[in-house]
């Protein structure tokens, strides 16, 4: 029997990059504190928008999740709303807001007909979120759905998500 | 200021400026805040795409230096759009188009477009999630960039790709960087340790070829 070895073969690092940047440029110079300071501030002024935008967003939100029974058009606005928020609110660091809205987008996905109980729990930790002013990071939102609504928690557990 | 500081600024701006940034995300407001971060670095071409089949496209209409992508690439949430977007894709690519970030960096590592297999790749994932990353990782991508971001990290993730590239491995079922990257310094002790297991080895094998 021969053992025949996968075959693996390594390319040498591309240096394309470097090449077309220049040799002599230092990127330690180009990325200095002040223009990585500057960047910085445009992120910190998106954070802020996002607040103002979300809220009006979020609040439409828990209007629908408020309703007796959901039209399709209530679920594909809470979709795209859900998901619209999520990116940013992940990217731009609003964790306990990014969590709640992505498990509502996977509940409303994976039940055809959503729970009205479950809907509402939504909304009210929705409602939790918008009070607290978003502000909410890690510990402080694991506190926040511990407090709130362990009764969602533990339909998250339940349902493994 | 003094004149010769003048013209060693403006390569600088220059060099900066001849690089074209792919920026792929599904929200157009992500899509607009990475753009201000990198102009504001002082990048000058960067083009946008709003999923993996546009950035596919973009990729091979086009030069591009350097991608920076998120991992959510959903197509969209109108099923119309969505079902057109596959079968355009399907006719023009074969097969279906990629859905995540990892599907976006197969397709390009594994050449199927007219893209740049070696291209550098940043890619965005979430904060909790340890299964991305290694999903990420397989697929090929060069720096990991978490969320949220900070202007910081991504110049690193930036500095890392023109500084230290990592070669590439090609094997039966992988195409990208080098996936063993860290060099982790062994603790006080642990090199002397490391010297004597080694050297024990060494002594065993030389025991087995000899038949002591």
């Amino acid at each position: 029997m021969t053992d025949e070895k996968p075959k693996v073969e390594m390319i040498g690092p591309s240096k394309a990059l470097r090449a077309k940047i220049g040799h002599h440029v230092n990127m330690n110079e180009v990325f200095n504190e002040d223009a990585i300071e500057r960047a910085q501030n445009i992120i910190e002024v998106a954070k802020e928008d996002f607040l103002k935008t979300c809220k009006h967003a979020l609040e439409s939100v828990i209007k629908i999740l408020h309703k007796d029974a959901l039209t399709d058009i209530d679920r594909k606005k809470l979709l795209q709303t859900s998901q619209q928020i999520t990116g940013e609110a992940e990217t731009l660091g609003y964790e306990a807001l990014s969590t709640t809205l992505h498990s509502l987008k996977k509940y409303l996905k994976n039940t055809p007909t959503p729970n009205e109980t479950v809907l509402r729990k939504y909304a009210d930790l929705c409602s939790v979120i918008l009070q607290s002013n978003q502000k909410a990071h890690s510990a402080e939102s694991r506190e926040i759905l511990q407090k709130a609504l362990p009764e969602l928690v533990e339909y998250f557990h339940s349902s493994g998500e | 200021m003094s004149e010769e500081h003048i013209p060693a600024k403006r390569q600088i701006t220059n060099a900066l400026a001849r690089i074209t940034i792919l920026v792929v995300d599904s929200n157009e407001a992500i899509r607009e805040l990475m753009g201000k971060v990198l102009t504001e670095l002082g990048f000058e071409k960067i083009v946008y795409a709003e999923n993996g089949y546009e950035g596919i496209k973009k990729l091979s209409e086009r030069w591009i230096d350097l991608v920076i992508t998120d991992w959510d690439l959903h197509i969209s949430d109108d099923l119309e759009k969505e079902e057109y977007a596959k079968e355009t894709f399907q006719s023009e690519w074969g097969g279906f188009p990629p859905n995540n970030g990892a599907s976006f960096v197969k397709f390009i590592r594994l050449g199927r477009g007219k893209a740049d297999r070696f291209v550098p790749i940043i890619m965005m994932t979430g904060p909790v999630e340890p299964d991305v990353v290694l999903h990420a990782r397989d697929s090929g991508v060069n720096e990991i960039l978490m969320k949220p971001i900070d202007s910081k990290n991504l110049c690193k993730r930036i500095i890392n790709l023109v500084d230290r590239p990592r070669p590439f491995v090609t094997s039966e079922n992988y195409f990208g960087p080098c996936r063993r990257r860290k060099v982790i310094p062994l603790e006080k002790g642990m090199q002397e340790r490391r010297v004597m297991v080694v050297e024990i080895i060494k002594f065993q094998k030389y025991q087995q070829r000899e038949g002591l």
